[in-house]
């Protein structure tokens, strides 16, 4: 059981109290170097940055509505080989998630690593974050003001703008399989947010990092489990929204007409870790010949080819583990609503065989394992597989 | 509608259901020729980009036969197949393509009349169905 501690917020100033806490935490060697996000030089965005000197932590803020990448990637790159140092990493619930179908998948090494997970209200398109942040003099105060608005009604109307559609149908508001966990939800964060830590730190004195138990935690448990209800709703609502829209394929191709096959979705999934895709290779190198006879056949072929089936392989390839994070409309140029159907698609093949993505470590990916005795009628049409 | 012939396209294990359709061509069974066969090693060699990509170029059935599950040549390729055609069908009724048009069978090497009559029904069953739309999508 993770034991619940309060972080005292002084001067209402919230980012400089995380700051202090993730300084301490190099300090106090809790870990060795921490992966978190911080304000770049313009401060009007937010990128991750690899700290060893403490005194660099200047401007550490997860709270802000911004997520440039799912950062379970770059845990793939910081853990490979030997690790000798602890590195911490400070993710959201997507991407631990997604660092945990990782880890099963052999890609991310979790020795020497902490995952520190952030509650997270939801975040807010690239383009559309760039904007709003125009409105403020940097992403501080964004964030304050974001905060201000989540704990008096619903956060998604900051500046007029709508969140993500991956975020508004996140099913985990809570990081779940995390070493530490930074809770704000519910809280009046000019005075206080709640740490929790797992029982590997039981021998640590939490009190030199500012922290001191915390005996109630239950309206940061209501303000999750209503904030869980609202994105439930909106789940489902966009479950249904798909399935009328895919009563055959045409609905599907419709959203997939501007897709110029840039790949740039599949390089920003994090569970798309291949080394060489399939569609690199030359077996998708097709020769003058090969384009004539489809243009001979159908008449007209759309060039490039191959854009249907590169979204039907990705999916079948990675839909078990997809946790429906978003980065794959977030990534795209022309900004087609990919994300909308691989969560659902994700979630259903998921389904099929009782599995969650990044619910469990102990959990194997479907694709990975199988079973003597199952689906005894698969590929039957007219009966049920199982 | 004038009777079309449907064109089915069918993955065959080399060990099991390959040797089905020589026992079946052996022992003279009659059987629609509508179908072309493809040996593999396995029917866990079938990747499900092969079953996609035959769908979208226009074939009008899918079949994949292979040993049954504990029979396996290769002890559990079967096995994995079986879960990635589970994927595979999800994935496609999800967007929309009729999986009717997919169909997997597991046929043992002696079971020659099984597969004669297996070829029969589908090409039955695909020709209720009609010819697959996509041989004209061009926008794929």
């Amino acid at each position: 059981m993770p034991k619940a501690y309060k972080l005292q917020i002084k001067n209402n100033d919230l980012l400089q109290g995380i700051n202090s806490f993730f300084q301490s935490l190099l300090q106090e060697k809790i870990v060795d170097a921490l992966l978190l996000p911080q304000e770049t030089n313009s401060r009007k965005s937010i990128l991750s940055t690899l700290v060893k000197d403490k005194e660099q932590i200047t401007s550490a803020n997860p709270f802000v509505p911004f997520l440039l990448l799912n950062s379970a990637s770059l845990l793939v790159k910081l853990s490979k080989g030997k690790t000798r140092e602890k590195i911490g990493a400070v993710l959201r619930s997507c991407e631990i998630r997604a660092a945990v179908e990782l880890i099963k998948l052999k890609q991310i090494n979790p020795e020497n690593l902490i995952l520190i997970g952030v509650d997270c209200l939801g975040t807010y398109e690239p383009a559309v974050f760039k904007e709003l942040a125009q409105n403020f003099s940097d992403t501080a105060e964004l964030t304050r003001q974001y905060l201000s608005d989540a704990a008096r009604a619903l956060p998604n109307q900051l500046g007029g703008k709508e969140l993500r559609l991956a975020c508004q149908t996140c099913e985990y508001p809570n990081p779940a399989n995390a070493d530490i966990t930074i809770n704000f939800i519910g809280c009046d964060t000019t005075r206080e947010i709640i740490i929790q830590c797992s029982e590997k730190f039981n021998a640590v004195d939490w009190s030199k990092l500012g922290l001191t138990p915390a005996e109630d935690i239950s309206s940061w448990k209501n303000a999750s489990k209503t904030c869980l209800d609202t994105r439930l709703q909106s789940r489902d609502k966009l479950f249904q929204q798909v399935a009328e829209q895919t009563k055959n394929l045409e609905g599907f191709l419709k959203d997939l007409e501007n897709c110029r096959h840039c790949n740039n979705c599949r390089k920003e999934c994090p569970i798309c870790y291949c080394q060489e895709c399939i569609f690199d290779s030359r077996i998708f190198e097709h020769e003058h010949d090969q384009y004539i006879k489809w243009a001979e056949r159908k008449g007209k072929v759309r060039i490039p080819t191959d854009t249907l089936l590169f979204h039907l392989t990705r999916m079948n390839h990675m839909a078990v583990s997809c946790v429906g994070c978003g980065q794959c409309t977030s990534a795209c140029p022309n900004g087609l609503p990919i994300a909308k159907y691989f969560k659902t698609i994700g979630f259903k093949v998921q389904e099929v065989f009782g599995y969650q993505a990044g619910r469990s470590l102990e959990e194997e990916v479907p694709q990975s394992t199988f079973k003597e005795d199952e689906f005894p009628h698969v590929g039957e049409p007219d009966k049920k597989p199982h | 509608m004038a009777d079309f012939e449907p064109n089915i396209i069918a993955f065959v294990c080399n060990w099991c259901t390959y040797e089905a359709a020589d026992l079946a061509g052996t022992s003279r069974l009659q059987y629609p020729p509508n179908v072309k066969l493809i040996r593999l090693m396995c029917s866990g060699a079938v990747d499900p980009i092969f079953i996609i990509k035959t769908l979208l170029e226009g074939a009008d059935g899918v079949l994949v036969g292979g040993c049954h599950p504990g029979s396996c040549h290769y002890v559990s390729g079967n096995y994995k197949a079986r879960r990635r055609f589970m994927i595979l069908n999800k994935v496609l009724e999800s967007v929309g393509f009729d999986t009717r048009r997919i169909w997997i069978r597991w046929i043992a090497a002696s079971e020659g009349k099984l597969f004669a009559q297996t070829v029969t029904e589908m090409v039955e069953e695909i020709r209720k169905l009609g010819p697959n739309q996509l041989k004209k999508t061009w926008d794929i």
